[in-house]
């Protein structure tokens, strides 16, 4: 009992609740703060783990050899030429949202304060109707592969398409360098291996899937690491359960019991203390997902609309029961992890950090093999994740700055997929120069500026350019580029940069997150400077929406 | 005076280059129009939903937090937090599921009979 209350001392807890917070948000950001000082593996040099893993990584270079002798053409690689079936689809985007870090925070979330664990799971899945309501079907019918597609489709092609693609490119690479800081940590801790050994590797990998088998091969894998993640999800959730008579109420109360918060636990508790933060959150959260280029890019990949919606459906499904296990998770995590001596070091703190009580939960309820398996499966998504924003990076380079900014549509489609691999390389090494970089560094503000930044560039001006007729191509520029630049600002103002990377005293921006204002600053400006925009190019953009409709209603364009 | 071509602008001269500018038929079509009206009042009003119970949560969490936390039966842990989480989860998949129904059935067939009007 002394052990957990240690790490949630109010001092302590406040900035771990905060880090942890971050970590559930995506990515494995937060594990190397949370787990600072304590660079011991959780299990070194695993060797079920480490088999399981291989087996993994055997099988996705199997599948990427089979991908790509059906990956010929630009459409097989930016979205499988649209061979995905709905269901198939529904998994991978299910994977996209349903990382490890979504087990590991979420459950660390729980462990250390109960209830507000489920406040995030929340939050993430709200965002998903929204995705379906309002941008997944006219980005269908009005685009081919990226945003940019349907931005431009009545706008200027060259300035909307370097606005976006550099906007894309931005997010891309922030959730790159998060990743690879997240694997290299967690590699670290669960197997034994070298980072910097590690950060190549993943580099290395997602290189070659990306390069060889587009689409196709990154859709399976991440399907694969989806089902895995859920199977294992289950099984823990089930072991769990079982040991409690299958009563949610027996689970709680030996869960109360082992909590130094005791009956807190069951209820809200400080997270969501101040409203203008948790606002903010939640926007960037909800918006964030729809401006994020490897997600939209997911709905080129299935046949029709009908597909497109249906895929939506399963993943909300799918993540919807992949959250209420992790809760199950997340509270079996403090009956039976936190008072186990054998999951705590001397001093008393968690092996590895409470990013791993998950991990140590899969030990205490499966052995040994479960651990492995786990282990195997919080890796093999990282995999998955950076190997959807390399497509997805390289693509905004490929097909929106290459073939319509310099090529002017001029490029032919094997030009198009050389650059589209020349810039996978690219973004391969770049991705591994800067995790090695970053390895030191404290950052886990970089997820939530990579939603808000989503939330207060892409989003604004995709909403706008299929919703209203007024907007013109110097206000999306101008607008989004005002709400990307406002995004970074407050965050390297706020407390988690500007006091805790940059040691000053006070923050210059109260705020944990930028997005109320950032997004408020992005629609203003977008909606300013495209109603005093008077050029005779801006009312020909505005004459030219309601033929805009027409293709976005019904798709007619692309049935040609 | 003698001011021999107009100073157009870069943007006037590729406007010149432009097509004229027609409106496609169908924007004059009532049944294209209520399609428009029908789809675009659904999806806001689908989305205006999910967002009210996602923020009626976040502000409830911010202000009243002693109401998620009130146990619902005397003796027991359970607190009305839990069921109100996970019934979120429950209620955005039904928001979900009701769109998809209602689009891929109703509203693709009016696009489709639309879509197939214009054809002929």
């Amino acid at each position: 009992m002394k052990r957990i209350s240690m790490l949630c001392d109010r001092r302590v807890a406040k900035p771990l609740c905060a880090l942890v917070t971050l970590a559930a948000i995506s990515a494995f950001t937060a594990l190397p703060a949370a787990a600072a000082g304590t660079t011991v593996p959780v299990r070194s040099h695993n060797p079920i783990a480490i088999g399981m893993f291989l087996l993994f990584v055997a099988s996705t270079l199997f599948i990427t050899r089979w991908a790509a002798r059906r990956n010929n053409s630009v459409s097989d690689h930016y979205a499988a030429g649209g061979k995905i079936t709905a269901f198939q689809n529904g998994w991978a985007i299910a994977g996209d949202y349903m990382s490890a870090a979504s087990l590991l925070g979420i459950s660390a979330l729980v462990f250390m304060s109960g209830y507000d664990g489920l406040i995030y799971s929340v939050g993430f899945l709200a965002s998903w109707p929204v995705i379906l309501f309002l941008i997944a079907e006219p980005l269908r019918n009005l685009g081919r592969y990226t945003l940019a597609d349907v931005v431009s489709y009545r706008l200027q092609q060259r300035p909307i398409r370097a606005f976006a693609a550099s906007s894309s490119i931005v997010i891309v690479l922030l959730y790159l360098v998060s990743q690879m800081v997240g694997a290299g940590k967690l590699v670290e801790l669960l197997f034994g291996f070298n980072y910097t050994a590690a950060v190549v590797m993943v580099g290395v990998l997602m290189v070659v899937y990306v390069f060889f088998g587009g689409m196709l091969a990154t859709t399976w894998i991440q399907i694969i690491k989806a089902v895995l993640l859920l199977a294992g999800a289950a099984f823990m959730a089930f072991m769990v359960l079982n040991r409690f008579g299958f009563s949610m109420n027996a689970l709680f109360s030996q869960a109360i019991l082992a909590h130094p918060k005791h009956a807190a636990i069951m209820s809200p508790g400080g997270l969501v203390s101040d409203p203008i933060s948790a606002v903010s959150l939640g926007l960037a959260l909800i918006f964030g997902t729809a401006g994020l280029p490897h997600i939209l890019m997911r709905f080129f990949t299935v046949s029709d609309a009908k597909a497109a919606r249906k895929s939506i459906l399963y993943a909300t499904g799918i993540v919807g029961i992949g959250y209420a296990l992790i809760i199950v998770i997340g509270f079996g995590t403090i009956a039976l992890v936190a008072t186990d001596p054998q999951y705590h070091s001397a001093s008393g703190a968690v092996i590895g950090g409470v990013n791993m009580v998950a991990i140590h939960l899969a030990h205490a309820v499966g052995g040994n093999l479960f651990l492995g398996f786990i282990c195997a499966v919080a890796f093999s998504t990282i995999l998955a994740v950076v190997a959807g924003l390399t497509l997805a990076g390289s693509s905004a380079v490929s097909h929106d700055l290459y073939a319509n900014v310099i090529r002017r549509g001029a490029a032919s489609d094997r030009e198009e997929l050389k650059v589209s691999r020349i810039t996978t390389l690219v973004l391969g090494v770049l991705s591994i120069l800067l995790g090695i970089a970053f390895e030191k560094q404290n950052i886990a503000f970089i997820v939530s500026l990579t939603f808000s930044i989503a939330a207060s560039s892409n989003f604004p001006v995709l909403l706008l350019s299929i919703y209203w007729r007024g907007l013109t191509t110097r206000g999306a520029v101008i607008g989004g580029s005002l709400g990307l630049v406002c995004a970074v600002t407050l965050t390297v103002l706020s407390p988690t940069v500007w006091v805790q990377v940059l040691g000053h005293a006070q923050a210059i921006y109260p705020y944990e997150y930028p997005a109320l204002f950032s997004m408020i600053v992005a629609f203003a400006g977008v909606v300013f400077f495209s109603v005093t925009d008077n050029s005779p190019r801006a009312s020909r953009e505005r004459a030219l929406y309601p033929n805009q409709l027409v293709d976005c209603e019904l798709g007619m364009a692309k049935r040609g | 005076m003698e001011q021999g071509a107009p100073t157009y602008s870069i943007d006037a001269r590729q406007l010149a280059a432009d097509p004229p500018l027609t409106l496609h038929p169908l924007l004059s079509d009532p049944r294209f129009r209520a399609l428009v009206h029908k789809r675009r009042r659904f999806s806001w009003t689908l989305t205006i939903l999910m967002l009210a119970v996602y923020f009626a949560f976040i502000l409830a969490l911010a202000f009243a937090p002693a109401l998620l936390g009130h146990p619902i039966a005397h003796g027991y842990p359970m607190t009305w937090g839990i069921p109100a989480g996970f019934g979120i989860f429950v209620f955005t998949f039904g928001l979900v599921a009701v769109y998809v129904a209602r689009a891929n059935t109703f509203h693709d067939r009016a696009a489709n009979e639309i879509r197939q009007g214009a054809r002929q």
